[in-house]
């Protein structure tokens, strides 16, 4: 991987594309502009971005249509919503058609380069941390955290979001040892606006609903009350 | 209901029940010495022969009945279809009133998310463009580029809400156009000269054929919004298509001069060519956008052609063949008297 990150935008307003191209390569990054929905989901089909920043209203194709066809692809390039759109509904949306983060027009230049800088950071730890250990093994359960794909004992095929991937691989990495929220907090959102510690909870509960195999007793993922949580696998790694 | 006029068998026969027992008790009768004259008169309902040897319902009675049950069912079945039919009418018109509140409320949600579009996406270029001179060491080049980039947005922001502005003056009656003999092809120049950056930087080629001598009768204001619109338009739908181009070409046609202004572009669906000019209406759904704006510059565009007396109509073969847009001012007439105008 370069150490220059390449970042597609896909942006209708010009002087808006031009003006975020220019800070991004004045930080480092190597930054290419679509001007519309179509062109863009084109070039990231084909790019090798490690990140998109994708506006909402688009010509052609929307952006929420954008990133929702590139996750049925299974093209997991993470996603920056900069929109017009602010309402709450759209940003859930946004977020459930795959985005890692969201941001509202007018925007600050800092704040988006830090989200920037945040969202690559977590990715790259999440491949940098996935060569090593891609496929694990616990219980009848398998987990490949390259293609975010786990099968659970009864036989099911688990499709994980990105967000359920990036905790299970940090509670994974650090398998038997407890992580707390704060850490969770810090890798898995990153500079973000902090979610609530249920919405962590939340995240845990979706995994040990894909994971365990009664819903009463947790084998894999365990809650260390006051402190974090704790990923105790088989240690069947491949 | 239904027994009463269907005159169910059963009721029939109870009628006819009824009318035996009338003729029994009259064959007694007669067999008890009651005359034939009084016998007919106690029952109205029986045909009585001469010599009282027979006796029969009045066929007349049965079809008198039958007759009453025709016209009754005539009756319902008329004034039932013309309750439905009323019903019906009034249903439809209903329907149509909610339809057409329903569409105009989401149109106008679609304009205030277009006009929040509009506004927000200049507004975050002068927010970047002024962040980045106050961020970073920019050298002079770097320095007017990003104020030249901020003024930019900002005479967006004003075009938009200068549309706004225009619309509610149309809404409320209160264009004062003052319509004057007015040279053509300057004009069309003029604009296209402003426009050199916005389609050099869309890879869009304008090309222009209008004949020096060509006059309308319009308010000069106005015709520049008119042609400004469509040429900017044009040029947005223009863009990105093969060999990009859009043409502006200016006719005589009798008593009127007829500018079209086509593009190799976009398009449209045939029958959206009039919607085009709705107030509101922009081509897409509220988020998939079909190019910029705010659904009102068309709208604009014809409300001042037609205070002109002149007319405005759109053509498309289909999305992605092009689309032409035709323009109708009066002239003056060879006269020297100008052309009626609606004022």
């Amino acid at each position: 991987m370069s150490n220059r990150a390449k970042i597609l935008v896909i942006e209708d307003e010009p002087e808006l594309a031009a003006g975020i191209v220019e800070n991004l390569a004045a930080e480092g990054y190597l930054a290419e502009v679509a001007t519309d929905g179509q062109a863009g989901l084109n070039a990231a089909r084909s790019g090798n971005h490690e990140l998109l920043i994708l506006d909402v209203m688009l010509p052609y194709k929307d952006g929420f249509a954008v990133c929702r066809e590139l996750r049925e692809e299974g093209n997991e390039v993470p996603v920056l919503f900069l929109t017009a759109k602010s309402d709450p509904e759209d940003r859930i949306r946004g977020l459930e058609d795959g985005a890692d983060d969201y941001m509202s027009k007018p925007f600050h230049l800092e704040e988006l380069l830090l989200r920037v800088a945040a969202i690559l950071r977590r990715n790259r730890w999440y491949k940098r941390s996935t060569l090593d250990r891609p496929v694990i093994h616990f219980g009848e359960n398998e987990m490949d955290f390259r293609t975010y794909r786990g099968r659970s004992a009864d036989g099911i095929e688990h499709e994980l979001t990105h967000k359920e991937a990036l905790i299970f691989r940090l509670l994974a990495e650090r398998e038997g040892q407890v992580v707390s929220r704060d850490e969770i907090l810090d890798v898995v959102w990153g500079y973000e606006a902090f979610p609530s510690s249920r919405t962590i909870d939340n995240f845990i509960l979706r995994l040990r609903r894909r994971f365990e195999e009664t819903s009463s007793t947790s084998r894999y993922f365990h809650t260390v009350h006051g402190v974090g949580y704790l990923f105790k696998g088989d240690a069947n790694d491949q | 209901m239904m027994d009463q006029w269907l005159f169910s068998g059963e009721v029939q026969e109870r009628l006819q029940e009824t009318h035996r027992r009338s003729l029994d008790a009259a064959k007694v009768m007669l067999e008890q010495g009651v005359t034939t004259n009084n016998v007919a008169e106690m029952f109205p309902a029986l045909s009585v022969s001469e010599d009282g040897e027979t006796i029969r319902i009045e066929p007349i009675i049965i079809e008198t009945l039958a007759a009453e049950r025709d016209s009754r069912r005539n009756r319902y079945a008329w004034e039932g279809g013309f309750f439905l039919i009323v019903l019906s009418a009034a249903i439809g018109v209903l329907w149509r009133t909610v339809q057409t509140e329903v569409r105009l409320r989401q149109r106008q949600r679609n304009f205030v998310t277009a006009v929040t579009h509009e506004l927000k996406s200049p507004l975050a270029s002068v927010r970047l463009s002024a962040e980045t001179l106050q961020y970073r060491e920019n050298d002079r080049e770097t320095r007017e580029r990003l104020i030249e980039r901020l003024l930019n947005s900002l005479d967006r922001m004003d075009a938009t809400v200068l549309n706004v502005l225009d619309t509610t003056q149309i809404d409320e009656g209160k264009l004062a156009l003052e319509a004057q003999i007015v040279l053509l092809a300057p004009c069309i120049y003029e604009i296209v000269n402003s426009l050199e950056a916005a389609a050099e930087s869309a890879g869009v080629k304008v090309k222009i054929d209008a004949d020096d001598e060509l006059t309308v009768y319009a308010d000069q204001l106005a015709l520049t919004v008119v042609l400004r619109n469509l040429i900017v338009n044009g040029i947005d739908a223009a863009a990105g298509a093969e060999n990009a181009t859009v043409t502006i070409e200016a006719n005589k046609v009798d008593s009127k001069t007829v500018v079209e202004v086509s593009d190799n572009g976009r398009g449209f669906h045939p029958t959206e060519g009039e919607k085009l000019f709705e107030k509101f209406y922009r081509p897409g759904n509220e988020i998939r956008r079909e190019g910029r704006g705010t659904g009102l510059g068309l709208y604009i565009a014809r409300s001042l052609i037609v205070e002109s007396g002149g007319e405005l109509s759109a053509h498309s073969d289909g999305p992605g063949r092009g689309a032409l847009f035709r323009a109708t001012w009066p002239r003056i007439l060879q006269d020297g008297h100008p052309p009626e105008v609606k004022t």
